[in-house]
Formats: C-alpha cells, sequence, structure tokens
C-alpha cells in the first residue's frame, strides 16, 4: 500500500497536468485547433489558363460541423499595408472542399482526400475597373457601330487586365472559426503567410490519358490502312442497307419516278453530311447510268453549293454531263420545319421511286420518313443521331444507324485503304468492350483502377 | 493542279491537326484561336446564304417559267421572299443599317403571327404521324417487334399521369426502361458513332476520304 | 406497307387503303384531343423525382440568390418549354430570388420576354431591381466563358439598354462562379454546352428542362452528377407546376397527351388483332 503523502503528491500532479491542458486548450480559443502550418500551401493551378492559384492545407482536428475556414488574399500593394480580404464568397465548410473532390487538378497529389483545397481566382477579388462606355441611340446607325467598337475593344482590354492581374504575386493566410472563436494558422499573432503566382500552363495535364488512348487508337487505325495496303482484300460484313442502294435506284428507273435524296439539318462540319455526300456520288452515279432523275434537297447554303458540286462531278464521271442540272440540287429552305414543309410537299407531288434519308436529323425525321412512306417510295436511312434511330427504323425499309453510315464510303467504294480504317475501328470497338467487362468486374469488388484509367475531364 | 487537290488536302490536315492539339493546350492562346475560327466560320456561314438564296430563288424562277404542276407555289416563295426582305431592310422607317426589327416592326408581326404558327403547325403533324407509324408498323411478328411493342407501351403509358390510376408502377417501370435498358443501347450506338467518327476523321485529314471536295473518288 | 414486302412496290389498292386508314386515324386522334381539350376532368398528379430535386434544391436557396435561367427554345419549341419556363420564373418570384434570364436563341426573344415580363408582373417584380432580362448575345460557348470571368462584362447592359454594373438584381453576381444555381431549358443541344463550359468549369449546381424527345440523351448526366434535375417535355412542366402550386397551360395539356397516347396504344392493339386474327386464319386453314 502507498504512504498517503506519495498518494497526494501524485494526485497533486494529476491536478496541476489537467489544468496545464485546460489552459494550453483555452489558449486554443475554445478549443479550436488550426491545421499544421507546415501543411499550408499555394502554387500555381497546374493544367490551367493561368487564371487560378491552387491552396492546399491539412485537415485539423477541429474539422466538423459548424466550423469553417476563411482564406485571405492580399495583392503585393495590400500586404505591404497588412490588408487582407476574403479569398472566397462565402468561409470554406470544414467538412467540405476536399482535394480528392477535384480530381481534375488534384489527382497528381497523395492522399487528396486528407487535404482541404480551394481555388483561388484573383482576377474575381480584384476585378479590373470597367470603363464606361456612353450607351448608343439605336435609331443612329453610326452610333451604334461606334458603340459596338468601344464594347468590343473596351472587352479585348478586360481580358487583357485580367491575365495581368492573375498573373502577380499574392499572399495567402488562413483561419479556422467556429464562429466565436477564429484561430490563424502559424504562430499566435504571426499568422503564417504562403504567396504564389498564377501562370499558363502549356498542357492540360488531366488530358493526358485521353491523348494517349487517342494517340493508340489512331495508330492502330493508320496501322490497318497500311496493312490494307499489302492484303487489299479485307473482309467486311454486308450491310443490307448500303446493298439495297442499288435496288432502290433501279426500282425508281422501273416505275420511272425520280430519287430523292434528302440531306440532314447538319451543315459541312458534320461527319454524317459528308458521309452522305460520298452515297450522293454514289447514287448519282448509278441513277446517271439508268438516266433517272435525282431530286436533292438541302437546308444549308455550304452543303448545297457541296452537293451541286460532288452530283456534277458523279454525272460526268459517269458520262452523262448533259443530265446535270443544277436545280434539281437546291435549297429549299432554311429553317427546320420550312425544310420539312417543302421537302414533304416535294414528295408528295413528285411521287419518287425511292427516297434517301442521310444526315443527322432531328424532330422532323418521323415527319419525313412517313410522308415518304406515304408515297410508296423504298426508303433508306442512314444517321448519326440516335434519338432519331427509333423513328427511322420504324418508318423506313432500310436505317444506317451510327458508325455503318461512316462506313459507307468504304463499303461502297471498297479501297483497300478505307477497309482498313475500318478494321482498325472495330479492332479499338473489341478492345473497349474487354475494357468495359474488365472495368465492370473490378468495380464489382471495389477495385477501380480501370475507370480511374478511363475518367474525363 | 495541286491547287485544286494538294493545297486543300493540305490545308485540311493542317486545320485538323490544329484543332486536335488545341483540346490539350492550356494556354489562353489555345482558346483565342478557337475564338477567332469560330468567328471567321459564322462570317463564312453568313456569306454562304446568299449562294443558298440563289439556289432557291433561281430553282423556283426556273419552275415559273417552265409552269409544271404545282407552279403557283413557287410564286408564294418570291411573294414571302420579297415580304421579309422587304419589310426587313425598311425596318419601319430606320433602314438595313439601324437595329434589328423590333417589337411593333411589320417584320415582327410577320414571323411571330405566320411563321411561327406554321413552323409550329408542322411541328404539331408528328403526333399524328406518329399515331399512323405506329398503326402501321407495331406489329408483332417477331420475338424483337413483341419486345419492342412491349417496351413502347408500358413508356407510353407510363408517362402520361392517367396511369397513376391503373398501378403507380408503370410510371416507375417506364423510367426505369429509359434509364438502363434504352440507355445502355443510346451509350452502345454512341460508342461505336465516336470511333467511327475518329477513324471518318483520320481519313479525312489524311485525304483517304474526299468526297467533300466534290472530287468523288 | 404492312402488306408489302420490302423492296417490292405497293400496289394500288393497298395505297388506297393506307390512305384512308391514315385519315381516318388523323381525323379520330383531332376529334379525341379536341374532346379532351374542351371537356375538363381530373387526372392524379404526383410529380417526379427529378422535379421534385429541382424544386427542393430552389427552395432551398436563401432569398436574394441569383437563379440564372437560360431559356434556349424558340417558339415551335413554345408548347413545352414555355410553361416549363413560367413555374419557374414563378417559383422564383414567390420565393424572393432573382432570376437573371438570358438565351442564345435569337428567334426566342421576343417569347421570353413576354413570359418574363407577363410573370414579374404577376408578382409585382421589378426589372433590375427583382430580376434582370439579360436578352440574346451570340456567342455560345465563349459567352459561358466570359460569364464565368463576369457577368457584367459579358452582359454590360440588359435587354432594355439598362447597364447591368451595379444593379440590385445582380448584387454578389460576379461572375458564374458566384452563381447559386442555374437551369437550362433548352430545344437542342445547349445544355450539354452548358454542362460541359459552365457547371463542370466554374462548379455551380445545374439543372435541366427540355422537350421529351431530347430528354432520354439527359439521363447519362443525371446518373453522373452533372445535372442535378430534369424537366422533361410537358410531363416535366405538368409536374413542376403541381408543385409550384400554379397549375398552369403544361396541366390542362396532360388531359389531351393522355388521351393521344391512349388512343395511340389503342391503335397499337387493333394492329395487333389484326395480325393475330390473320394468324389464326392461316393456321386454319393448315
Amino acid at each position: 500500500m502507498r504512504p498517503p503523502a506519495d498518494t497526494l503528491a501524485c494526485v497533486f500532479r494529476l491536478l496541476a497536468a489537467g489544468a496545464l491542458c485546460v489552459w494550453a486548450g483555452a489558449a486554443r480559443a475554445g478549443g479550436l485547433a488550426a491545421p499544421d502550418a507546415s501543411g499550408f500551401i499555394a502554387y500555381d493551378r497546374p493544367s490551367d489558363d493561368g487564371s487560378a492559384i491552387a491552396v492546399l492545407w491539412p485537415l485539423s482536428v477541429s474539422d466538423g460541423p459548424g466550423v469553417y475556414y476563411i482564406l485571405e488574399i492580399a495583392s503585393l500593394e495590400d500586404y505591404r499595408e497588412g490588408v487582407f480580404r476574403p479569398a472566397t464568397p462565402k468561409p470554406i465548410p470544414s467538412l467540405g472542399s476536399r482535394a480528392s473532390d477535384d480530381p481534375q487538378y488534384c489527382s497528381g497529389l497523395r492522399r487528396p482526400e486528407t487535404l482541404h483545397y480551394v481555388a483561388v481566382f484573383p482576377a474575381d477579388i480584384y476585378p479590373p475597373s470597367r470603363r464606361p462606355i456612353p450607351p448608343p441611340n439605336e435609331q443612329d446607325p453610326e452610333d451604334l457601330a461606334r458603340y459596338t467598337r468601344e464594347a468590343g475593344r473596351e472587352e479585348v482590354r478586360l481580358k487583357e487586365e485580367r491575365r495581368c492581374i492573375n498573373a502577380q504575386t499574392y499572399y495567402f493566410r488562413l483561419a479556422i472559426t467556429d464562429g466565436a472563436h477564429t484561430v490563424y494558422v502559424g504562430e499566435p499573432g504571426a499568422p503564417t503567410v504562403v504567396s504564389a503566382a498564377a501562370k499558363p500552363n502549356l498542357f492540360k495535364g488531366y488530358r493526358t490519358n485521353n491523348l494517349v488512348f487517342s494517340l493508340l487508337f489512331c495508330a492502330v487505325v493508320l496501322g490497318f490502312i497500311r496493312l490494307a495496303r499489302r492484303r487489299p482484300h479485307l473482309f467486311i460484313r454486308r450491310i443490307p442497307a448500303l446493298d439495297a442502294v442499288e435496288e432502290a435506284i433501279g426500282r425508281a428507273t422501273e416505275m420511272g419516278r425520280p430519287v430523292f435524296f434528302v440531306h440532314g439539318m447538319d451543315g459541312l462540319g458534320s461527319l454524317s453530311t459528308i458521309a452522305a455526300l460520298t452515297i450522293l456520288n454514289r447514287v448519282v452515279r448509278r441513277a446517271a447510268e439508268y438516266d433517272v432523275r435525282v431530286r436533292v434537297t438541302n437546308v444549308d447554303a455550304l452543303v448545297t453549293a457541296v452537293s451541286q458540286e460532288v452530283a456534277k462531278q458523279a454525272y460526268t464521271e459517269a458520262g452523262r454531263p448533259d443530265a446535270y442540272n443544277p436545280d434539281d440540287i437546291s435549297l429549299v429552305a432554311s429553317d427546320q420545319f420550312s425544310y420539312v414543309a417543302a421537302t414533304s410537299g416535294l414528295m408528295v407531288r413528285e411521287q419518287p421511286g425511292s427516297i434517301f434519308l442521310v444526315g443527322y436529323f432531328y424532330a422532323e425525321s418521323l415527319l419525313l420518313a412517313e410522308t415518304g412512306a406515304a408515297t410508296g417510295a423504298i426508303q433508306i436511312a442512314g444517321t448519326d443521331s440516335y434519338s432519331q434511330v427509333p423513328f427511322l427504323v420504324t418508318a423506313c425499309d432500310y436505317t444506317l444507324i451510327g458508325e455503318e453510315l461512316y462506313a459507307a464510303s468504304a463499303y461502297l467504294s471498297r479501297e483497300p485503304l478505307m477497309l482498313g480504317s475500318l478494321r482498325g475501328q472495330d479492332v479499338g470497338k473489341v478492345f473497349l468492350m474487354a475494357v468495359f467487362v474488365l472495368g465492370t468486374i473490378l468495380g464489382t469488388f471495389g477495385i477501380d483502377w480501370v475507370s480511374t484509367l478511363f475518367r474525363a475531364f | 493542279m495541286w491547287y485544286k487537290r494538294t493545297l486543300p488536302l493540305l490545308v485540311v490536315f493542317v486545320a485538323g491537326l490544329v484543332g486536335f492539339c488545341q483540346e490539350y493546350v492550356a494556354h489562353p492562346a489555345a482558346s483565342r484561336l478557337l475564338e477567332i475560327v469560330t468567328t471567321w466560320f459564322r462570317i463564312i456561314g453568313g456569306f454562304a446564304l446568299f449562294i443558298g438564296l440563289w439556289s432557291l430563288l433561281h430553282m423556283h424562277a426556273g419552275r415559273i417559267r417552265r409552269r409544271p404542276p404545282g407552279w403557283g407555289y413557287s410564286l408564294f416563295v418570291f411573294i414571302g421572299a420579297a415580304l421579309m426582305i422587304g419589310t426587313g431592310l425598311y425596318n419601319s422607317g430606320s433602314g438595313p443599317l439601324a437595329a434589328a426589327p423590333g417589337e411593333g416592326s411589320w417584320f415582327q408581326w410577320m414571323y411571330t403571327y405566320i411563321q411561327v404558327p406554321c413552323g409550329s403547325t408542322i411541328f404539331s403533324i408528328l403526333a399524328f404521324f406518329m399515331a399512323s407509324a405506329a398503326y402501321r408498323t407495331f406489329r408483332a411478328r417477331t420475338l424483337e417487334a413483341v419486345l419492342l411493342l412491349l417496351a413502347a407501351a408500358i413508356v407510353m403509358f407510363g408517362r402520361v399521369p392517367i396511369s397513376e390510376l391503373v398501378s403507380p408502377y408503370f410510371s416507375k417501370v417506364s423510367d426505369f426502361l429509359m434509364a438502363y435498358p434504352n440507355l445502355a443501347a443510346k451509350r452502345g450506338i454512341l460508342l461505336g458513332i465516336s470511333l467511327g467518327a475518329i477513324a471518318q476523321s483520320l481519313r479525312i485529314l489524311f485525304g483517304i476520304e474526299r468526297s467533300y471536295m466534290g472530287a468523288g473518288d | 406497307m404492312a402488306a408489302a414486302e420490302k423492296g417490292t412496290p405497293p400496289t394500288a389498292a393497298e395505297v388506297r387503303r393506307l390512305h384512308a386508314v391514315r385519315r381516318m386515324i388523323f381525323l379520330l386522334l383531332a376529334v379525341a384531343v379536341v374532346a379532351a381539350v374542351i371537356v375538363p376532368f381530373k387526372l392524379p398528379g404526383k410529380p417526379s423525382s427529378l422535379a421534385r430535386t429541382v424544386f427542393e434544391d430552389l427552395e432551398s436557396l436563401p432569398q436574394g440568390s441569383s437563379v440564372l435561367l437560360s431559356f434556349d427554345f424558340d417558339p415551335t419549341a413554345k408548347g413545352e418549354l414555355e410553361p416549363m419556363g413560367i413555374a419557374l420564373l414563378r417559383h422564383c418570384f414567390a420565393r424572393n430570388l432573382h432570376p437573371v434570364v438570358m438565351t442564345f436563341w435569337q428567334s426566342g426573344v421576343a417569347l421570353h420576354k413576354t413570359m418574363v415580363e407577363r410573370t414579374a408582373a404577376e408578382y409585382g417584380k421589378v426589372s433590375g431591381r427583382d430580376f434582370v432580362f439579360l436578352g440574346f448575345k451570340p456567342g455560345d460557348v465563349n459567352l459561358i466563358l466570359n460569364m464565368g470571368e463576369s457577368i457584367t462584362g459579358a452582359f454590360d447592359k440588359d435587354y432594355y439598354g439598362r447597364p447591368t454594373q451595379g444593379m440590385p438584381a445582380l448584387a454578389g453576381l460576379n461572375s458564374l462562379r458566384t452563381l447559386s444555381y442555374a437551369v437550362c431549358l433548352a430545344a437542342g443541344m445547349t445544355t450539354e454546352v452548358w454542362i460541359a463550359y459552365g457547371g463542370d468549369r466554374f462548379g455551380f449546381p445545374l439543372a435541366a428542362g427540355c422537350t421529351a424527345v431530347i430528354a432520354p440523351d439527359l439521363f447519362p448526366y443525371l446518373q453522373s452528377g452533372q445535372l442535378r434535375g430534369l424537366l422533361g417535355g410537358l410531363r416535366g412542366a405538368a409536374d413542376y407546376e403541381l408543385l409550384v402550386g400554379t397549375p398552369g397551360e403544361a396541366t390542362r395539356g396532360m388531359r389531351p397527351q393522355s388521351v393521344a397516347h391512349l388512343f395511340i396504344l389503342g391503335l397499337i392493339a387493333l394492329a395487333n388483332a389484326e395480325v393475330f386474327a390473320a394468324f389464326l386464319k392461316k393456321r386454319r386453314r393448315f
């Protein structure tokens, strides 16, 4: 049994230690503990256009409901005067704003879930001053022109000023608060201040996986194109819609009726329009040989011009340049439903023997297809608009879905180089299917490196 | 001739390569370039409208001259174009260089009370055409057709509030069909489209596909 | 053609029969839809969870928050999207939120202006103080990126020609980064542009409304969390009107829509009855 004096001394030591803890806790302002200052850093946010500075700091033991962080920023001038302002519109909740929430810019960090992260945009906090421009008199064209010029110049000036503002060095300090008490990161009375400047970066690092897979796929396609030079007879499966092109033109010839070729709504920048032009070339060439009239309706002026060139060339190649009539390949309207009305009217009056609906369609697909069906024509459709595929499949005799439309040029020409690209595309598809299966199986067991590898930003 | 064949292919290759690289460059110069290219594309597209207008009016003028059946409709093209262009240029007396025709102008009136209702009328025909297409084609002749039919029936019924009177499960099953099997099929098609688009783009970039030049093979 | 095989031209009799059937279908559908519009009957109302999410998001915003409404449609999509837009505006005005309305579709500006002014008048709201109508500006992606740097920089004046700088309705809304919420009502693919260059880039919560036909295209964005909620077609508009408590055109439109759907289902049943009858007849013959 311990002597009573030793027991008392022990109790006294315990009480003293407890008091010391209480005092130390009181010195941390109501129990709030600021994060470790050595982990509080600011740096140029990587892979961006130089508009943001990234600020990181570790978690704190005080993080919890009702606890927020206040990040403060100062320009060089303000820093010299000791003036800081809030870097974010609202205080940052301590239970959010983790680096793991922004994988686009934080994927390179070790254990991002243990770090707080905020992207600060200096030009939002120190916005450039806008020069007022006198509003124009809208009935005076010269005044309107003056206003447009000055407003445009002002926008350019402001954009340049924002870039200069973003490029300067800024100083940051951080505090943790529960509303009643605020504790700054660093020594009491001497908060830690970190600085950084934003710089535009050259490469979007978060798209590295995208670039690698794109280049790999391109290499595979180009490789097969090269291979096709040596092995020209590559197998390609039957595409009934493309096999039916000849049949459709033949039927129109038998019935003594024209062939209609209806372009989709998109312009020349759309791949489906380019694919449609390939099919148009084939259709016109075959129709010229059978002495059948081809009527092409367009909704875009550039597509009209190119379609006319394609048709003219096709008639010339078929030895029938005299059969080319530019009025048969015309712009019928430039508005969606005006196009539908005009094309439907033409179909009902001219009663075509076959109709090709090729391109990107919107709501007008069923209107055109159903009108065509009512005329009794054989209809071949091709679109990469997946929301309209069901309507065209329902109403048309044959439909090219998505990539089958893109394959039309290779299928119809049977050129080895084009067939090679189709083979490369198929290899890419097989690879992706394997990745899906593997990723799904691994993901089911919580192993998600496959989905991380293919993450897109 | 090199300027008819080689030069356009070179332009396509360089422009395509620049567009490809622009996707991976973070520097603001890349987005500035994209802005400039987009602006020029819009300007060129504006001029192309004249080509289209000429094509339209030339075709209809030919029809009026030849007087085939239905040539009277071609007169309406000229009347409509003349009215809209005329009132747009007149611009309530301000002329073509002032601000665009606003409310109260004849141009705006014709657009709001003639063109827009006509467009809506054509759009509304879609409902009738859907009914006739459904009657004509939704027939259970094969297993796939039966599945399509069942799915279509459930989704159509589940989409309207009246299905709640029969069972609340119709809307739930309808949402499930749209969100899972339908979306899975769409994603499959979209995947094929995306890969096909890359392959097609490569063919265009390297000059293997030249149909857009009007040159055929 | 039901009886014709692929590739075989239909006979004259088949063509006449098809035309007669089509005309009968069109007539019956027109009569059914008109009757549903004229004869009122009640339909059960249970809003979808997607509409409810958008509603609850706006309900949770503090009063005075700015809500960006991008009305990207023209009068051809008025039937489905105008009621949606009006319901959203009514919700914003009822909760004293500040709607900031803009559009990428020049052809729809007059329609959007009417929607905003009429709804604002119902609640006694004043332009500039309680809401802002920015109108149309070209630029698509570039405009969104400019708005991401500065709203007043991208739109230096509102539709009525008043400077946006210092407008009370835009107080606290420096750029898209400080936006509380955005809803894009689109008849085309503008929502995807807002997702890629707006919500993903600047981190504001984004919801969408669209015509029924393109609603399935936006489901992947719901599943990935890039869209908070979705109002699809007239049904979505009716759901939102129900949640806000202001039944309007969309709610009234549910009657003819329900009747039309039932009519088409009936047609499908009739068509398959014909197929079944033909099948039985064929079997009996053998």
